[in-house]
């Protein structure tokens, strides 16, 4: 009943909310001061609302990044729980809301995340991605359905093949081998059918041993292995056809993603032995249809998921001698947003609404659950005078449908956010926002055998961002900076703790955490005939504290993997088609449990990374070659306790482009 | 502006966090009054380590283990007993996932050994540890028992029993071992292997209750074991067993899962009500309440030091946080607490 008048009346404010508005003549619309071919230089979105980042393939290639997750290391604000080498698990926490606070857009479709609630970046690799960017807040993109809006933070990536080419043939061929034991061979076609429609298909393969040696501190003794059991063969394939006329795009795709890896474990002292294994099947078919006119938009997108995965344990002390564990997860899902235009394209009022259908079979899981989740939303983005607002109410309902339960859980999450310009014509901005957003509890968290909870409520996190935004150019050299600092109060953190005793874990409401920080981007470039120079920096302070209980021993103590401080620069240099570049990220020391104890403590680091790249053009071919040393000061480091990154390595990345 | 911001990156560069790292703090020449605190530390973390509260000054030396050695105890310690070989005093701990059992001397804490326990590329885990003439025992989760020679401190037999096995007792020349079978969820084992310590064969097979864990003998060497359940509708149950004709021969429903023996008399946390009581194996019933615990978040072991008559119990606060040790006196009185590190399981009281 709740959820029926609700749609009424957003769909009343939509239809004829409208004919009441002011229309406010757009003046104060910025104009973009990078040129697209310089955007190699971008990271931070001065013109936005809130917090807004985007990476573009040069920028991926410029700092040598192997995956997503490793690119979203140079956005303030990030810590990605690496897991080091090959394959290892990547996820990323924004501000302290961890990796289920930030939804992942993939070609305007939300990847379900019913079971785990997080989304493993390092599968999403370099070659394939056009751009990727981070938002906290709201989604900037204009066909983003409202599963986009529900989240705190949204990470939108977009591929090479939702592109059109601008030629008729367009080939591209990538080899890259890194002194870790890890390959990767891509193949990427396009073509044109007709002027509007095209055809691209796409393959890489990941392989490798994986096998890197490491040292870990033993006390006063080094403790020097190679890493082991980190066997990966990763193949994933991926066609689509894309229409594009003057009012509609189609992007119609399907893939397919088979994995198959040893997971190295962590480095247990005076044990070297592990031998577990992960082998995963993805099929993924998407639809996504944009259709715009005059005032009007309308964005569309269906998609289905099926994926299959197998955890073995092949060292368990069972009778059986092995563990091995099976989940089945499908979910197809689909979505509408509608766009009202108010006078240019900065501004609006959209209406969306999606359906997402979920289930999960798995040998953890006594119950097999269902979940029917609708997500809807109603937003507006003004401008008014020097001020431009946007705001949006979303809503997430979830039905949950076990054979013994029926389990529903229903959010409203309001975002305002207001920017100021102070001087016409100038870039500089104030902005603020705040977001109240609901962390729904997964399969996991609900249903897992023994440990779920089916009575957990959602996690709740309200965030508060003031910043500024500053940018100018003076003949060739410009600059470009945002600072941010925010509150984020997270409350009924969901997490697994003992009910009484050691054998009887549940997952449960319990935590509440206070975070600020201040988060600053900086970008410096200068252009001269050939020459260019940039210089990109991002510095995070963080001081998050666990505020749950007075009484506990860790009140106020840091929460854990949360540096005080972190920071990353990147230099480059670019004479004509050759580009030099230095890379530095550098993390304060973290906590790795709630107690901060010295001995809970995990050393910062720095890494350091060199590239040298270099284009070769010829006519209707390129090629393309970048040869990188990473972590140059060789220093074995860790971003989770017992999982070491590699030390000193070498890789060498070619990519030869044939376009007709 | 451009300034503020080159002002601002400064500020940030050379503010960068460092904090205090752990200091290498005194150490003492010898241990004789106090308590020696092996805290589990916890898993995939290699933070075993142990923890010395002298009685003299009142202070713990954390960490006591690496400061001494020079290097971590390994990853979760399960076990630690104290023997005594060629009339000198030892220690042994044994470390359940780095798969090694530690031998220490007595008197310093030096290391002298590090015994690999592994089946080739297969750790054993030992879980528990027993010494019988001079002969020292691990009992290990993939269901063996190491026959380790302490002259050479090699491992000269392994020798099967059940299914995740996690505790023994020693009752004359016979190792009785509790199989809990815990990995093997949901068919757990209920049996004890009994090993027959001359021959090193197992003799018999004793049936118990699924999942059992804990294992004593009183004075009449009647032994006294304790099932876990599993932990749903399957409830905790204390079984009491005849050493001669190895039956159950009476079973109580007492829902615990931490006991210890002494003195004719078992100390056992009460799970529903959260309080120490005493059930006498003399008389076969329960006696008390000794001791309230509902201050404790998670009681994870009682123990008795024999010579001072001293009740200790250990509070895990979580499991992720420092465990806090309490002592009582014999009436259950209050005496004192201190703090040791995470998941304080073994107490060895040294004097």
């Amino acid at each position: 009943m709740q959820l029926k008048i609700y749609i009424l009346v957003f769909s009343c404010v939509f239809f004829f909310g409208i004919n009441a508005q002011i229309i406010e003549k757009d003046t104060l619309n910025t104009v973009t001061v990078l040129a697209k071919k310089d955007s190699i230089l971008k990271l931070t979105v001065i013109t936005s609302n809130v917090p807004h980042y985007v990476i573009n393939n040069d920028k991926l290639n410029e700092i040598s990044a192997n995956d997503i997750g490793d690119a979203l290391k140079y956005v303030p604000g990030t810590y990605i729980k690496d897991y080091g080498g090959i394959g290892g698990l990547k996820t990323v926490s924004y501000r302290s809301l961890g990796a289920s606070h930030t939804s992942v857009e993939v070609d305007g479709i939300i990847l379900p995340t019913t079971q785990t609630a997080v989304v493993n970046l390092s599968s999403f690799d370099v070659f394939s991605t056009q751009q990727i960017e981070m938002t906290s807040g709201q989604v900037q993109n204009h066909f983003s359905t409202a599963s986009a809006y529900v989240k705190s933070n949204i990470l939108s990536i977009q591929s090479q093949l939702n592109t059109i080419p601008n030629n008729k043939y367009n080939l591209k061929l990538m080899g890259l081998t890194n002194s870790i034991n890890s390959y990767q061979n891509g193949v990427f076609y396009q073509q044109k059918i007709t002027s509007k429609l095209s055809l691209g298909i796409q393959g890489l393969a990941t392989y490798g041993s994986g096998k890197y040696s490491f040292s870990i501190q033993n006390v006063d003794s080094t403790y020097t292995a190679v890493r082991q059991n980190a066997d990966l063969t990763n193949y994933n394939i991926r066609g689509g056809f894309t229409y594009k006329a003057s009012h509609l795009k189609v992007f119609l795709n399907g893939s397919y993603v088979n994995n198959f890896q040893q997971l190295p474990g962590a480095v247990v002292l005076y044990n070297p032995f592990n031998d577990q294994t992960l082998a995963k099947t993805i099929r993924n078919t998407a639809l996504n249809v944009q259709y715009k006119k005059n005032k009007y938009a309308i964005g569309f997108n269906a998609f289905n998921q099926q994926s299959l995965t197998t955890y073995r344990d092949n060292q368990f002390l069972n009778q059986q001698g092995f563990l091995e564990n099976n989940y089945d997860n499908n979910t197809f899902g689909t979505g509408v947003i509608m766009i009202r235009f108010l006078n240019t394209e900065t501004q609006k009022i959209f209406l969306g609404g999606d359906l997402l259908l979920s289930s999960l079979k798995g040998s953890q899981f006594m119950v097999m659950p269902t979940r029917i989740g609708v997500n809807s939303v109603l937003g507006l983005s003004k401008w008014w005078r020097r001020f431009k607002i946007q705001g949006n109410v979303s809503h997430q309902w979830i039905k949950d449908i076990t054979p013994t339960d029926t389990n529903y859980i229903s959010h409203f999450s309001p975002f305002i956010s207001i920017s100021y310009l102070p001087i016409k014509n100038k870039q500089i901005r104030f902005r603020t926002h705040y977001k109240n957003t609901y962390r729904q509890p997964s399969f996991n968290d609900l249903y897992y055998n023994f440990i779920g909870n089916k009575n957990l409520k959602a996690e709740n996190a309200q965030s508060f961002n003031f910043g500024f935004t500053y940018g100018k150019t003076i003949r060739a050299i410009h600059i470009e900076s945002t600072i941010d600092v925010y509150q984020n109060n997270i409350k009924d953190k969901i997490v697994a703790i003992p009910t009484k005793n050691l054998f009887n874990w549940s997952m449960q409401n319990i935590g509440n955490v206070l975070s600020r920080g201040l988060d600053l981007n900086i970008l410096f470039t200068i252009k001269k005939h050939k020459h260019k120079i940039s210089f990109s920096t991002g510095h995070s302070l963080n001081a998050s504290i666990d505020v749950t209980d007075k009484n506990s021993p860790t009140y106020r103590h840091q929460i854990p993997y949360t540096p005080n401080y972190s920071g990353n620069y990147t230099f480059t240099y670019g004479f004509k088609k050759t580009f030099y570049t230095l890379t530095v990220l550098h993390s304060g020391s973290r906590y790795i449990l709630n107690e901060n104890t010295p001995y809970n403590l995990l050393d910062g680091f720095i890494d350091i990374g060199f590239a040298i790249s270099k284009t070769f053009l010829f006519k209707h071919q390129s090629f393309y070659c970048n040869l990188q040393g990473a972590n140059l000061l060789n220093k074995n480091y860790e971003m989770i306790k017992s999982y070491p990154m590699p030390g000193r390595h070498i890789r060498i990345k070619v990519v030869y482009q044939f376009n007709k | 502006m451009k300034s503020i911001f080159i002002i601002i990156v400064l500020f940030l560069t050379f503010t960068a966090c460092k904090k205090d790292k752990p200091q290498p703090s005194t150490t003492e020449s010898t241990y004789t009054n106090g308590v020696l605190c092996m805290n589990e530390g916890l898993f995939q973390q290699n933070n075993a380590s142990l923890s010395y509260y002298s009685l003299d000054s009142n202070k713990v030396i954390s960490h006591i283990f690496q400061k001494i050695n020079g290097r971590g105890l390994g990853d979760t310690a399960n076990d630690m007993i104290e023997y005594t070989y060629n009339g000198k005093r030892y220690i042994a701990i044994a470390v359940d996932i780095s798969s090694q059992v530690e031998i220490l001397t007595y008197e310093n804490l030096k290391s002298v050994k590090q015994i690999p326990v592994f089946n080739g590329n297969m750790a054993r885990e030992p879980r528990a540890l027993q010494f019988y003439n001079d002969k020292l025992y691990s009992i290990n989760f993939d269901g063996t028992v190491s026959v380790i020679d302490l002259t050479t401190y090699s491992i000269i037999q392994n020798i099967s029993c059940g299914v995740n096995p996690d505790n023994a007792v020693i009752i004359n020349n016979l190792m009785y071992i509790v199989n809990s079978g815990g990995l093997n969820y949901p068919v757990y084992d209920s049996t004890i292997s009994v090993l027959n310590l001359n021959t090193l064969l197992v003799t018999d097979t004793v049936i118990t209750a699924i999942n059992c864990s804990q294992i004593v003998a009183d004075a009449q060497n009647e032994i006294y074991v304790l099932s876990r359940g599993n932990y749903s509708n399957i409830l905790p149950k204390l079984q009491r067993i005849d050493p001669i004709t190895n039956q159950v021969i009476q079973e109580f429903n007492i829902e615990t899962y931490e006991m210890t023996y002494f003195n004719d008399k078992i100390y056992y946390f009460n799970d529903a009500d959260s309080k120490i009581y005493t059930f006498n194996t003399t008389t076969e019933s329960v006696e008390g309440p000794l001791i309230d615990c509902s201050n404790y978040q998670n009681i994870y072991g009682i123990q008795i030091d024999e010579i001072n008559q001293l009740i200790y119990t250990n509070d895990a606060n979580g499991y992720v946080n420092s465990s806090t040790i309490r002592c009582y006196d014999m009436n259950g009185s209050f005496k004192y607490e201190f703090d040791t590190d995470l998941n304080t399981g073994k107490l060895i009281f040294m004097n």
